[in-house]
């Protein structure tokens, strides 16, 4: 499902193959020939490993179903998952610290952004379409 | 090759993680080949089964990742677990032509060190 042309919209179950799904929906959307010359070989790379982390961070954390948005903007790839859990992103309890995930997705991109919305939140991140 | 993406169809990817039947005895060194991606799907079969090609003693052990296209912090994780209890029992792991996806996620994470990787089985089992 297409907002507009380039934005990709995948509702995904939340189970952990959920985590494969993301990415070969991402992986053929940036893979199309209007957008492949927009964006750079280590660029997509860095998106599915974002779209990977926080997918999974969600498929993890958050009870049922999420959904992940990908965007290609003027200057980035813009990654967005929504899942339905509280509006803090690792364990609900602290009893381990988030991991490698984070850090990952905080290395890659311009950093990370969560929104409360009704029902969960919505995790945010973009990786820069240069350099 | 196109991708066994599918999660619906889940079962193949985890039997076929670490291609068991096609692990060989090489200068001293175990090598495992792996196959698929290595993630927050796959983690956990992979995890039992190069604990279990692992378990006795001090082994060495390479993991042949040539022919994985993708990894995650879950399964970057379970590669230090594993490193960790082959150093701790006197052995050692290698990773042998991790692709440019793997390399990317050694290097953002700063692991190298503790993950030593080779451009293929060769140079990993070379002393």
């Amino acid at each position: 499902m297409h907002k507009t042309p380039e934005t990709l919209v995948v509702e995904l179950d939340g189970s952990a193959g959920s985590v494969r799904g993301a990415r070969q929906e991402t992986h053929r959307f940036l893979a199309d020939a209007e957008r492949t010359a927009r964006i750079a070989p280590d660029t997509a790379r860095d998106v599915l490993m974002v779209v990977g982390e926080l997918v999974a961070n969600a498929c993890r954390h958050a009870p049922g179903p999420c959904r992940l948005s990908v965007e290609v903007a003027s200057d980035s790839v813009d990654v967005a998952v929504q899942d339905s859990g509280s509006s803090r992103l690792g364990p609900a309890r602290r009893r381990q610290p988030p991991g490698y995930g984070l850090w990952i997705v905080a290395r890659l991109t311009k950093g990370i952004h969560v929104l409360p919305v009704p029902g969960g939140k919505v995790v945010r991140a973009s990786v820069p379409l240069a350099g | 090759m196109p991708e066994p993406y599918q999660h619906e169809d889940g079962q193949e990817d985890e039997e076929r993680v670490v291609d068991a039947d096609n692990v060989v005895e090489r200068d001293g060194w175990t090598v495992v080949p792996v196959r698929g991606d290595l993630d927050f799907y796959s983690a956990p079969m992979f995890a039992e089964s190069v604990r279990s090609l692992a378990a006795p003693g001090p082994r060495r052990v390479v993991l042949d990742l040539a022919d994985v296209e993708f990894m995650d912090s879950t399964g970057l994780r379970l590669l230090l677990g594993v490193s960790r209890d082959l150093r701790e029992a006197g052995g050692a792991l290698r990773l042998a032509g991790p692709g440019d996806l793997v390399l990317r996620l050694l290097e953002v994470t700063q692991v190298a060190p503790l993950l030593p990787a080779f451009p293929d089985v060769t140079s990993a089992c070379s002393d």
